[in-house]
């Protein structure tokens, strides 16, 4: 986590004050000292060109070393004895870990191929119970070895205070739960409460891409699941639709509330963009329904979509709470919580509809509505890959609906050229708009 | 607690994981029942593990009106106990249960996994995997245990928790080395 009272800048940014400070000063706009006071505002430590790529090339040192000891192992070696095997392996995994801790914590004076030992150190631990699962020919439930796996990485993460050993875990976690929910068709209903473990320890590192990958994990886990007790009660994908377009507006929200805290604001992104993803993926998917012959009628599946929904709905509430608490409503901020109220209602709001038509043009207002939304927020507070992405929906939207109404009644020709007139009618104003609001942003020419 | 400690546990975690995998075979080789059964091989590979026999047993699909079981209601993943009684050549099921049976003396129940269920041909069988089914062995000799010539049956180590472990192989009534 950033120094508390201290402001985090991206990197464009803070290389554009740092310069502007430089400027100001020369004009004597600002005195050495008041530069001075503005530059211990934010945080500056930044990590040097070489020292990246003396941690690219000694993590990318690791990940080679790890993944040949993994197709070693695969490759067999019949001539060495058991014992013998078991020994090397565990020896090269404390061997790695052990030198890793030296060098990272203990000397301090090669923390980053310290701390790339100690990623091997996981690679090897992983190479290790697959390399005993073949040695005594183990195969029952093997989706375990990635659980332990998982567990055994995430644990040297956290004790270490490891991002990429957290990112490892979660992804083996990730891997875990597609084995368990493919391979042996369970819900895995432990999943959840060990990515939760994960975001905790993601806030504790300041780690935005375990949180990243703990919330593409919860989405899988989600969908599969609900798709699962869908297709044993019967009737279409709804359940899955509007279950992951209300996680989509929950961690929407979340992420939004948390850009309104300094604090927060590092960790704010993973929810912005996964939250907007697959809100927009689900609610577009869902303009795409035949009406429904049976909602979700199954207990389960309602107690999950009821619950995503009250989370959901808890997040808008608590961002409205940090909203009033920190400055003063303005229809620009209230347009975000707008877009993500609809989603997160579109559970209710859909078993509500009759059958038929309403509900498709329920999806169809709802994307609208989370896509002018995001469109809002993402220009209200600069961020690109939000605004993209509610972009690209909306050109995806127009085909979609292009060729649900024109297919039938233009002829051929004349429906590929006017959809090629359209797209490029819509691509031209897309893009003035975003290079006017890129110009805006960057305080100069757009590019 | 310093996290230099953390670390250490964390390390010695991993490390008791490992040896934990290799000490529960050794507890079943060690304390187990041995089990004689005959097999039917194709030949996979897995990406984390290397080149291994995929062993297809016998006793991998069984009869239920033949062995008498009424019991219908098996989902994919549920453990079920099979009672194994010695035969000549090989062992052969004699009961399933879906609690752990109490077997007639000579008799071994063994821990297994329902695959799928099938009734739709009008037979009921039940299909099953009892965790010794891979059979890893040096690349490049995974073709030497296909072909309908290639007779393999394998012995089995089976304790007291029904747990099974392969313990040997035999190509044509010729032991292959495990290890």
């Amino acid at each position: 986590m950033p120094e508390p009272g201290l402001r985090s800048l991206p990197r464009p940014c803070r290389d554009w004050l740092a310069a502007e400070l430089a400027y100001w000063e020369a004009e004597g706009l600002l005195t050495p000292q008041q530069g001075e006071a503005i530059r211990k505002l934010y945080r500056w430590e930044e990590e040097s060109a070489r020292s990246r790529t003396t941690a690219t090339v000694s993590i990318l040192g690791a990940v080679l070393l790890g993944l040949g000891a993994i197709l070693f192992v695969a490759a067999n070696w019949p001539e060495i004895p058991r014992s013998w095997r078991v020994a090397l392996l565990l020896s090269a995994t404390l061997g790695s870990h052990g030198l890793g801790w030296w060098l990272w914590r203990d000397q301090a004076r090669y923390p980053r191929v310290g701390h790339a030992l100690v990623l091997l150190g996981n690679l090897l631990y992983g190479a290790g119970i697959w390399q005993i699962g073949q040695m005594y020919h183990l195969e029952i439930h093997w989706s375990a070895g990635f659980l332990a796996w998982a567990l055994g990485c995430l644990a040297t993460a956290w004790a270490a205070g490891s991002r990429p050993g957290l990112a490892m875990g979660a992804l083996l976690l990730v891997a875990w739960n597609l084995a368990e929910q493919m391979g042996f068709a369970r819900a895995n209903p432990l999943l959840p409460v060990l990515l939760g473990v994960v975001g905790v320890a993601a806030y504790g590192l300041g780690a935005p891409e375990s949180l990243a990958v703990a919330q593409g994990g919860l989405a899988l886990w989600l969908g599969a699941n609900l798709h699962r007790w869908q297709q044993e009660v019967g009737g279409g994908p709804h359940g899955v639709i509007t279950g992951l377009a209300a996680l989509g507006a929950g961690l929407l929200a979340a992420g939004m509330a948390q850009e309104l805290r300094e604090r927060y604001r590092p960790l704010a992104w993973p929810y912005l963009l996964t939250g907007s993803a697959l809100g927009l993926l689900a609610l577009f998917l869902g303009t795409f329904l035949t009406p429904p012959d049976r909602w979700v009628s199954e207990a389960r599946s309602l107690g999950l979509l009821a619950g995503t929904g009250l989370l959901a709905l808890g997040t808008v509430v608590w961002a409205l709470r940090q909203l009033r608490e920190t400055a003063p409503a303005s229809w620009q901020r209230l347009a975000p919580l707008a877009a993500a109220a609809p989603a997160v209602l579109a559970p209710a709001l859909l078993a509500l509809l009759p059958v038929g038509g309403p509900v498709r043009i329920g999806f169809n207002l709802l994307l609208l509505a989370a896509i002018l939304g995001l469109l809002a927020y993402g220009y209200d507070h600069r961020n690109q890959a939000v605004v993209n992405l509610a972009l690209v929906t909306f050109v995806a939207q127009v085909l979609a609906r292009y060729f649900d109404f024109f297919w039938q009644v233009l002829d051929r020709s004349l429906f590929f050229m006017a959809g090629g007139v359209l797209l490029l009618a819509v691509g031209y104003v897309l893009e003035r708009s975003r290079r006017r609001w890129l110009r805006e942003w960057q305080g100069g020419e757009g590019r | 607690m310093t996290s230099r400690r953390w670390f250490f546990l964390a390390v010695c975690a991993q490390a008791l994981v490992l040896l934990a995998m290799v000490g529960a075979y050794q507890y079943t080789l060690a304390t187990g029942t041995r089990v004689r059964v005959a097999t039917e091989p194709v030949d996979p590979w897995d990406p984390f593990r290397g080149e291994y026999v995929q062993l297809r047993y016998r006793i991998s699909t069984l009869d239920l009106a033949a062995l008498g079981v009424t019991e219908r209601n098996f989902t994919r993943g549920q453990t079920v106990w099979v009672v194994l009684a010695p035969g000549e050549p090989d062992w052969q099921p004699v009961a399933v249960a879906t609690a752990r049976p109490r077997p007639a003396p000579g008799q071994v129940p063994v821990r297994a996994r329902v695959e799928w269920f099938e009734e739709w041909t009008g037979v009921p069988r039940l299909h099953l995997r009892y965790g010794t089914e891979s059979f890893f062995v040096p690349e490049g000799e995974a073709a030497a245990f296909q072909g309908r010539e290639v007779v393999l049956e394998a012995e089995w180590a089976v304790d007291r928790f029904g747990r099974a472990v392969l313990t040997r192989l035999f190509r044509n009534g010729r032991e292959v080395r495990v290890e």
